[in-house]
């Protein structure tokens, strides 16, 4: 029950901080993703009502973009970018090998190992390609043999 | 001045066109046929199946023809043989996700008569079993373009189906995306249930957080499956009519004042396939909510049940002739002094009816006409004017809806209440109208509004002045109608800010309201009957008055009942009288002054008087007292004149004819029968000239009703000092406000929840709605059961969450089945406590 509350009262001041126009709901769920790690279901019900959208709309946005979760994360979160540039630079066998060796599907967890995985369609740091995102920490121009390298190093973090 | 003409080629004929028009458009009504999957006339154009792309001269590239608008000079060609491959390979890419067997069957030509191939491929179903075979939009498509192969494998998408909802469900696998379900839900509905969700080859119609459409706020209007092109929405029950014959048989669904026009499909051993909207203007225009497309759907077995009256003998039930009743009713009525007969009429008769039944009473010399109307909308609203002088519109006129460019509606959810308006008033947000809501009750249009004003309940009038006060602060111009300036001091009486605690609502949200009131002029305010049934009515009406002389603006109630607006004129007319409760006539039965009583419709009396006559189509509640029983006819099977909520005269076809069936005698013939018996006569055939004079009467002016501010401080005791009343300002907190809305869903005096398991699921009379929070904090949980405790006892409810309540508050809406519940309902607000039930 409280942490429902205090939930609440974190998306009511991100929401008080926010003009009422409905071209801030973008800024409103990356900060509360900010904020608390995911968005959830009643942030959209809050939003949907502050901004004068439908949840359904809320939902439909919010499900586009895949940078969005509406679930909370694992400690440590890897994201392979999908987009054009990293495809052809071999971003496709990076989410193979990263799948096999933490043994989950992009877009699942792993939650003994505490590492979730996911893809996303592009990063804009085409420049990059191919790029792995690591907890926040962008990792340009990755190759397949560095991925031991890049799982050891969250091993020990934990 | 005649309207301006743009010519353009097509197809190198040349033709004309209004500007504002599409491509599309264009070509259809010179009767061209282009392919096209998402269009439909009336919702927003959307582009997404390509399949009507056209080949437009000095454009380089080719253009969807229901995007692009006319120009002068244009010249389009809509078909050609690259235009015809290039629709053809598109075609393919959206059959690559559809099955497409059904499409391209060699068999197909002889497979009614000879059902050869039972399977056509390893998909489940196939066109045997697909609901919209035969009247599929891809089949029509495929016939166009000569579809003999698919050039890609059939991928079925694997996607689970919606299963868990009454009426309808969902078959993502075979949606093509064109978005028509989702442009009609939000656009011209404005219900916002269904949106695109997920991206890329895994996108698929869905709600928020993907719950079931009676979690998701659904109305279950039906309108997706009038416009889904393929059998991705299909109404459950419904199959495919391949070859059989089928009934139709329009009618006017009676259940409120929106008078949707109906179309019932019978098949040939009379049962009903299925209701849906007439529409003959296109799916998008047809008018239906869940009440008539599926309410009436599932009680259509109930009310055909008894053919023949019933009469009471030494307390046997006997089924008789009609000729024995109606000797039966004459002769015992004829026993009866004048002052000793009563007439009470109830519920969805048609107007027609109610008169003859009227005028029957006054051949029967009775003064004792009743009708019942626990609402009492139409008299508070007459009494109030005839107070202060002043007058109020009574019928919409659609027509003027264009002037407005915001609409506040006011404790009314237009979108239950009067589906006709509502549609009309979203147009109008369509073209950029605002919408205002103030409501403290549950409202279904709130998700579409602006700003959503959840005020506290009974404080409307606070509210209001509130509003008013900032509207007087951000815009100092001054108003000329007489007694602005008294308006003006008794507003500097009043701060602000205790306006705006009274009222409950927040400083942010009513600063918008104002600022959407002043900016985009003039608006209309339209209030339900739950504004006037409350305790303080009188200082709510007061208030709105001013508020919209301020700025200007229209006023209007809206009337949710079939008929409601004959009922002044029946009052001029025979000296008719309303009730808002069946106290009166039971304490008229228990002291003899009521000896014979003839209801038309329900009435929930615990006694009986001597003689007891009950007419309506289903034997239950009064009916199963009665001592004698017209089993009339119901709106499937019979109609006749109704007024709607504009004042216009609505007439259905009077008998439903389909072979072999019997149906019952409609009210008015069962009432003039009954007057032949009496040896009197009813003119019938001049009924349509009376009801039009009495739509037509205007309300008597010149009572001094000059535009002019009412007095605030004479009908308004000063805000924050009510006494006999309170609420929302103190009690404890396990004490809840329970608002008391109006539920239309019910026919012939039962609930449609309790003869439909569909309905129960979607609306249920017996829901308490609680804001989540609320339930939390007192323990409760979704589902339980829960008794609300009230000075006038307690009613056995289900707890149900709904979010657009505020915390605090709780809505029923219950079937006025019974004393008790007239009685909360006259209220309109009342306290309560709810505790779990003890089984």
């Amino acid at each position: 029950m409280k942490s429902r509350n205090s939930l609440t009262e974190k998306v009511e001041t991100i929401l008080a901080s926010l003009p009422a126009e409905r071209r801030h709901l973008v800024l409103f769920l990356h900060r509360v993703q900010q904020e608390l790690g995911y968005i959830p279901g009643e942030a959209l019900r809050m939003a949907a009502d502050y901004f004068a959208v439908s949840p359904a709309e809320v939902y439909g946005l919010v499900t586009f973009y895949s940078a969005f979760r509406l679930k909370p994360g694992c400690r440590h979160e890897i994201t392979v970018c999908q987009g054009t540039a990293c495809h052809v630079r071999g971003a496709p066998e990076l989410a193979a090998e990263l799948s096999r060796l933490l043994g989950v599907r992009p877009g699942q967890e792993n939650p003994e190992k505490g590492v979730s995985l996911r893809t996303v369609n592009c990063l804009g740091c085409c420049a990059l390609a191919p790029v792995v995102v690591v907890d926040g920490e962008y990792k340009g121009r990755v190759q397949k043999e560095q991925v031991p390298k890049i799982l050891e190093k969250l091993t020990v973090k934990t | 001045m005649p309207e301006p003409v743009i010519k353009l080629k097509i197809n190198g004929m040349a033709v004309e066109a209004r500007p504002g028009m599409t491509v599309l458009e264009c070509a259809r009504s010179h009767g061209l046929f282009i392919p096209s999957l998402c269009d439909l006339e009336g919702l927003p154009a959307f582009a997404g199946c390509r399949l009507c792309l056209v080949e437009i001269a000095r454009r380089p590239h080719r253009s969807p023809a229901c995007q692009t608008l006319v120009e002068e000079g244009m010249e389009i060609v809509t078909s050609s043989p690259a235009l015809e491959e290039l629709r053809l390979a598109t075609f393919e890419l959206i059959l690559s996700e559809h099955p497409y067997f059904c499409l391209m069957c060699q068999e197909k030509a002889g497979c009614d008569e000879l059902k050869t191939t039972m399977v056509k491929a390893l998909e489940p179903g196939g066109c045997l079993f697909c609901p919209r075979d035969g009247d599929c939009e891809l089949q029509r498509v495929a016939e166009y373009l000569k579809l003999k192969r698919v050039a890609y494998e059939f991928e079925d998408r694997g996607q689970s189906l919606w299963q868990s909802d009454p009426f309808l469900t969902h078959n993502p696998n075979l949606c093509i995306l064109c978005g028509r379900c989702v442009r009609v839900c939000s656009e011209v509905r404005g219900e916002n249930v269904l949106s695109f969700i997920g991206r890329g080859p895994q996108t698929a119609i869905g709600t928020f957080l993907e719950r079931n459409l009676r979690e998701s706020d659904c109305s279950f209007c039906g309108a997706c499956l009038d416009v889904c092109p393929v059998a991705a929405f299909s109404e459950r029950g419904v199959t495919a009519v391949r070859g059989r014959r089928i009934y139709e048989h329009s009618f006017i669904c009676p259940l409120c004042g929106s008078l949707c026009e109906l179309e019932a499909e019978y098949l040939e051993d009379a049962r009903l396939r299925r209701i849906i909207p007439e529409s003959s203007g296109g799916p998008v225009h047809g008018l239906a909510c869940a009440r008539g497309r599926f309410g009436l759907r599932e009680i259509d077995d109930l009310v055909r049940g008894e053919l023949f009256p019933v009469l009471q003998e030494d307390r046997r039930l006997l089924s008789v002739t009609w000729e024995e009743a109606l000797a039966a009713a004459g002769s015992l009525l004829k026993k009866y002094r004048p002052e000793g007969i009563a007439l009470v009429s109830s519920g969805s008769v048609t107007a027609d009816s109610l008169l003859a039944f009227y005028q029957l009473g006054h051949l029967l010399r009775t003064d004792n006409l009743y009708y019942f109307y626990p609402e009492a909308f139409l008299d508070r609203i007459a009494a109030f004017e005839n107070q202060h002088g002043i007058e109020v519109r009574r019928k919409v006129d659609f027509k003027e809806l264009e002037r407005y460019r915001t609409f506040v509606l006011v404790d009314t959810d237009l979108k239950s209440e009067a589906l006709a308006f509502w549609l009309e008033v979203k147009k109008e947000l369509r073209r950029g109208a605002r919408l205002l809501v103030l409501d403290s009750g549950l409202n279904g249009c709130g998700q579409t509004a602006g700003v959503n004003l959840r005020c506290l309940p009974g404080k409307e009038a606070e509210a209001l002045l509130a509003l008013l006060k900032r509207v007087v602060l951000k815009s100092p111009q001054l108003s000329f109608y007489a007694g602005y300036h008294r308006l003006l001091d008794e507003l500097n009486s009043w701060p602000e800010e205790r306006l705006t605690r009274e009222s409950g609502l927040g400083q942010a949200e009513l600063d918008r309201a104002a600022e959407i009131l002043l900016g985009s002029s003039p608006a209309l305010f339209i209030f339900g009957e739950r504004f006037l049934r409350q305790p303080r009515w009188a200082e709510n009406l007061a208030a709105l008055w001013n508020l919209q002389l301020r700025l200007e603006s229209g006023l209007l109630p809206v009337t949710g009942k079939a008929n409601e607006l004959l009922i002044p004129g029946f009052k001029n007319l025979f000296g008719l009288k309303t009730l808002t409760s069946t106290e009166k006539i039971e304490e008229a039965i228990r002291a003899g002054q009521i000896k014979a009583l003839y209801v038309l419709g329900d009435l929930p009396l615990e006694d009986k008087p001597e003689l007891l006559i009950v007419q309506k189509p289903l034997r239950s509640g009064l009916a199963e007292k009665a001592d004698i029983f017209f089993t009339s006819g119901s709106c499937l099977e019979s109609g006749g004149f109704l007024v709607d909520l504009a004042g216009r005269i609505k007439c259905g076809p009077r008998e439903l004819r389909i072979p072999g069936t019997e149906t019952r005698p409609a009210d008015i013939d069962i009432i003039s029968r009954l007057a032949e018996t009496l040896g009197q006569s009813l003119e019938i055939e001049g009924y349509r000239g009376i009801l039009e004079s009495m739509l037509g009467e205007e309300p008597a002016r010149n009572r001094g009703g000059s535009l002019s501010y009412l007095p605030m401080l004479a009908v308004f005791r000063e805000p924050g000092k009510s006494t006999e009343f309170e609420i929302g300002t103190t009690g404890r907190p396990e004490e809840l406000e329970v608002i008391v809305g109006d539920s239309l869903d019910h026919y012939g005096g039962l609930a449609m929840a309790n003869l439909s398991p569909g309905f129960k699921a979607i609306r249920n009379p017996d829901w308490l709605w609680l804001n989540p929070r609320d339930g939390d904090r007192l323990g409760f949980m979704e589902g339980q059961k829960v008794v609300l405790e009230t000075a006038d006892g307690g009613l056995a409810l289900e707890v149900k969450y709904s979010s657009g309540l505020r915390p605090g508050t709780a809505f029923i809406c219950p079937v006025l089945d019974d004393s008790k519940k007239i009685k909360l309902f006259g209220q309109g607000i009342i306290k309560g406590t709810v505790r779990i039930k003890n089984e």
